[in-house]
């Protein structure tokens, strides 16, 4: 009935076998990573806050060149997707910039804030930067009162705080940031009092605003500070390793890793990775602040 | 053997029935599930949902300093596009010779695909320096920059769309103007441009819709903060954000109530946008009936 | 062929101009000014330019004092040609150009339009380049009423120079975006950039795991997106008799096409990132629907294109409709479909917003299965333009822009290029 060409039926079989092969080649790799018995090949995925991000990435390819058998994925997103994601399983290590709050859980059914772990992995002071023009006229020191004075809007211009007469940019982060809600609770500020001019999504975009900018004003870890902008002491304090560690500057938290139920298999390994002294001088490479021995 | 045949036809002719189909399944798919992750925050909120109080703390979830700012920056985009993007066409469809046609319509049509992150990266690295030193302004994230790269991305899309529907002008209507003893020009006036005004408001409604859902290149060089400015209209100050932007800046680490908040404007906005493309399929349907029937 | 007539006509043109008969005084006068205007009208529209780069206010007063004087000369001169009422009105409308120029920014802001809280460079800004662009375009349009002794045709050509002027307009910024992108981007690209994955944040190393990624997606994207499309293009224009049904699909179609990327990207995150996690299946899933509409429009154009006459002659000779379709319709048909595949692929490749929820990582190793995530050059563009400053990433993120821009117009040009070509052959 039916004439088909001795071309048509090499192009349809062609077209039928590359889906075949399309087919045979995803189930197969798929396979591989699911059925090998653990141990041989295993992925590890962590996700979380951009500011625990630089330690996972920098940990995670020094723990692969140490186990090749094992893959380690890194996923950013921010705190609240970290423990969301390690409670409902996206996750096998959730990171956070801050403890978990019960409010994060609110989705996920079945698991409880006692349900996860929490790993203290590193220290980490939010430093204050200003712009370079600021610093060199003399802005070096400011109080923690006046830091909440910038940031609720009672002070608005540089001269207040011994500077140059300009307009102060205030500069911050998302409202659902880790490090905006630390923020807010280290200053006694809350959503409606912490005005920003500009509110960027990751510690990066805020030094580059600030950078950008003759007048500007952000808060950052300290892994992003340098000579184009530098960090105001803090109630004389300025933030550094040390500071941080005996806790004398007033802005200094902890970061976490936070895992459901205790540890185990290849979680416990990268854990341990990240608290070992290989792990903690990556921590220190990243310009964070290792954890007190 | 009549009998298989026909059986086969009527199986091949539900494939493709089906294919079509999913169109619209998906167009369900997409509002059945942004609404279910929405509806929280629609029965938290209610019609507060529209209102400017933005305070996830204290459970208030108003996106409408976000509504606010679309329709700011996307007005702000279109006085520059729309003028623009008419006369562009105009040149092109009317004045152009056949060569500068055949080369800048492509190159146009072209320019219409660069992807909006480049904008976006355009943006932070050209656009905000320049007019931080140039206007003077605090900073140059700004309502200001968010409309100028609109406007620069919805002019093609015009150009190209405008273009096609003052070409569709039957010849005759124009030969029979120019008889007359009108100018190119009084024809262009008069008899062109009413001709294709539908397919004119068509081009003007797709670019509007383009300026209302883009995302990368305005969440950039925006201030990102839920507020309106003080007074309304001053697009130089920082502080503000569009709906698109306003997600994709705070979606990443949201939780709980305020990613539902976030899915909320997403329903808001598919709905918006959804409007504005069947208004201007309507639009362009007109065209062509009209030149169909004579 | 018509460009290498360019030149000589352009020496054509010249010779005959330059002709004594051809150039009185009062042609001579007119053409003067015209040049003059148009110097003055792009004088205006590059000061924002030049004070970027010198970064002065006072320069574009200068700027519109050369102008403003140039066009009053011109105008005083045409008086003696013609209407004196017009040239008259026109000096005035010029003089307060050139006061407002000066004096608006000297009204003290209590009292001027920085009370509205209208930016005071802002201002200047309008005044200075808007308004000599003004002054400029209405030189050219009074110097050519002369020219064509006050009839229609004056009106015409001054229409046609603001329109010039707009189409000027349109390609400036694209030309400064894509020439910047060119000039600083090349010298990023380099084997290494090509070859070597992300290091230091992307500030060193290269994107090759990003290039592979965005392949891989674009590839999944074709393998959803063109069945698919094409299939519904066949039903809509071969099968579907005009009815409800098929209004329904189209408009859904047109409804698909408008949604913005971000509500995609939403999409995704909420419905196969649980199932399937972020992985390169979200992300071509999402991208798959994105893409459907506009495969759906190429192919829908490309099967119009066909005469009926081809498909009555199949059926005359006792073709089924679906032999018909596969032996007669999709042939010719087939450039016009592949154009807008490639065009929907090509809005794929350059998308950010619905992968960077469902697929897309920063740092990611080669995929074994698609359930891995994948990096992608259009997040990793995203990406670096948030560390510009942060990090010293600037000459990796020009390159990455650059490779970005030419694979994503790289593939409209080759569905444009075949789209012409198809167009010449029917």
């Amino acid at each position: 009935m039916f004439i088909v060409t001795q071309k048509e039926k090499k192009v349809g079989m062609l077209i039928i076998t590359l889906f075949a092969i399309a087919i045979l080649t995803t189930t197969l790799f798929s396979g591989c990573t699911e059925n090998k018995p653990a141990g041989t090949t295993a992925t590890l995925s962590l996700g979380g806050s951009t500011t625990v991000q630089p330690i996972a990435d920098a940990c995670a390819q020094a723990f692969m060149v140490l186990h090749s058998n094992i893959t380690v994925q890194v996923y950013g997103g921010g705190s609240g997707v970290g423990i969301k994601g390690v409670a409902g399983g996206t996750y096998d290590i959730g990171d956070a910039s801050r403890e978990a709050k019960a409010s994060d859980l609110t989705d996920i059914q079945g698991v409880t804030l006692s349900d996860l772990v929490a790993h203290k992995i590193a220290l980490d002071g939010i430093a204050i930067i200003v712009s370079k023009e600021i610093y060199n006229a003399g802005v070096t020191n400011i109080s923690k009162t006046q830091l909440k004075g910038i940031y609720n809007r009672t002070i608005t211009n540089w001269q207040t705080l011994g500077g140059p007469n300009e307009a102060i940019f205030v500069v911050g982060r998302d409202t659902s940031s880790g490090t905006y809600t630390s923020i807010n609770d280290m200053l006694g500020l809350n959503q409606s009092t912490q005005i920003l001019d500009v509110a960027r999504s990751e510690n990066a975009q805020v030094k580059a605003a600030v950078a950008g900018q003759n007048n500007g004003i952000g808060y950052v870890g300290l892994g992003f500070v340098d000579a184009n902008t530098p960090a105001v002491k803090l109630n004389g304090i300025s933030p550094s390793i040390s500071t941080v560690t005996d806790n004398t500057y007033p802005l200094s938290r902890s970061l976490y890793m936070y895992t459901k139920g205790p540890a185990s298999g290849v979680e416990q390994m990268f854990i341990d990775f990240v608290l070992s002294t290989d792990g903690q001088k990556i921590v220190e490479q990243e310009e964070f602040v290792p954890l007190p021995k | 053997m009549l009998l298989s045949r026909k059986i086969k036809e009527t199986i091949i002719k539900n494939i493709f029935f089906l294919s079509a189909a999913f169109s619209i399944l998906i167009i369900l798919f997409i509002f059945y599930f942004l609404f279910q992750q929405a509806f929280p925050a629609f029965q938290h909120s209610g019609l507060d949902i529209f209102g400017t109080n933005w305070n996830p703390p204290e459970g208030k979830y108003g996106i409408g300093a976000a509504i606010y700012g679309t329709i700011i920056v996307t007005i702000g985009a279109m006085i520059i596009a729309i003028p623009l993007g008419i006369a562009g066409a105009i040149f092109l469809s009317e004045l152009a010779p056949s060569y500068l046609r055949t080369t800048l319509k492509p190159i146009i049509e072209l320019l219409a695909g660069i992807p909006s992150i480049v904008f976006g990266f355009i943006g932070i690295i050209l656009l905000v320096g320049y007019l931080h030193l140039t206007f003077d302004m605090l900073s140059g994230y700004s309502y200001l920059a968010g409309a100028l790269i609109l406007g620069i991305m919805a002019v093609p899309i015009i150009v190209s769309m405008s273009d096609d529907a003052m070409k569709a002008v039957p010849r005759e209507i124009k030969e029979a103007s120019l008889a007359l003893g009108a100018t190119k020009w009084q024809t262009i006036k008069k008899v062109i441009m009413p001709t294709s005004i539908s397919g004119i408001s068509a081009a003007v409604i797709l670019g509007i819709g383009r300026a209302v859902g883009e995302t990368m290149a305005v969440s950039l060089v925006l201030g990102n903060i839920m507020k309106i400015p003080i007074p309304p209209w001053n697009i130089f100050e920082s502080k503000g954000t569009t709906v698109t932007s306003f997600i994709v800046t705070e979606m990443g680490e949201s939780s709980g109530l305020q990613t539902k908040a976030l899915f909320a404007s997403a329903v808001i906005l598919f709905i918006i946008v959804a409007i504005m493309s069947i208004s201007s399929n309507i639009l362009k349907q007109r065209v062509q009936k009209k030149f169909k029937g004579g | 062929m018509q460009i290498k007539k360019i030149p000589q006509y352009v020496l054509q043109t010249l010779k005959n101009t330059l002709n004594r008969e051809n150039l009185p005084p009062k042609k001579v006068l007119c053409y003067s000014s015209i040049f003059i205007s148009l110097v003055a009208a792009l004088l205006g529209f590059f000061s924002t330019v030049f004070s970027f780069y010198i970064g002065d206010i006072q320069l574009q007063i200068i700027l519109i004092t050369i102008g403003v004087l140039f066009c009053l000369l011109i105008y005083y001169s045409l008086i003696k040609l013609h209407k004196r009422k017009e040239s008259i009105s026109l000096i005035i409308f010029t003089c307060i150009v050139f006061f407002l120029a000066y004096a608006l920014p000297l009204i003290p802001p209590k009292y001027g339009l920085q009370q509205f809280e209208i930016n005071a460079a802002f201002l200047k800004f309008m005044i200075v380049s808007i308004l000599l662009v003004i002054v400029g375009i209405f030189g050219v349009s009074f110097a050519m009423k002369p020219l064509y002794n006050f009839t229609s045709k004056s009106n015409q050509s001054s229409a046609y120079f603001i329109l010039t002027f707009s189409l000027l307009l349109i390609l400036y910024p694209l030309v400064v975006i894509i020439g910047n992108i060119m000039i600083n981007g090349l010298g990023g690209i380099s084997w290494d950039f090509l070859t070597q994955d992300v290091i230091k944040h992307g500030a060193q190393g290269g994107i090759n795991h990003a290039l592979f990624g965005t392949f891989i997606v674009t590839i999944g994207t074709a393998i959803i997106a063109i069945p698919l499309g094409v299939a519904s293009a066949i039903y809509l224009i071969e099968y579907a008799k005009a009815g409800p049904i098929v209004r329904i699909i189209r408009i859904a179609a047109d409804i698909l096409q408008g949604i913005p990327s971000i509500v995609f990207g939403l999409f995704g995150l909420a419905v196969f990132v649980p199932i399937f996690g972020i992985s390169i299946l979200s992300g071509i899933l999402v991208m798959g629907f994105m893409t459907l509409p506009i495969v759906i429009r190429g192919s829908e154009e490309a099967l119009l294109c066909v005469p009926k006459s081809i498909r009555e002659g199949s059926y005359a000779v006792g073709a089924t409709k679906w032999q018909t379709i596969r032996r007669v319709v999709l042939p010719p048909a087939l450039p016009g479909i592949i154009t807008g595949a490639v065009l929907g692929l090509g809005r794929a490749a350059g998308e950010t917003a619905p992968i960077m929820f469902t697929a897309s990582i920063f740092m990611a190793p080669f995929p074994t299965s698609v359930f891995e995530p994948i990096q992608s050059l259009s997040f990793h563009l995203l990406q670096l333009t948030k560390y510009i400053g942060a990090y010293p990433v600037e000459q990796n993120a020009w390159a990455t822009a650059l490779l970005l821009i030419g694979i994503v117009l790289g593939m409209n040009a080759i569905a444009i290029i075949v789209r012409e070509k198809y167009r010449v052959e029917f």
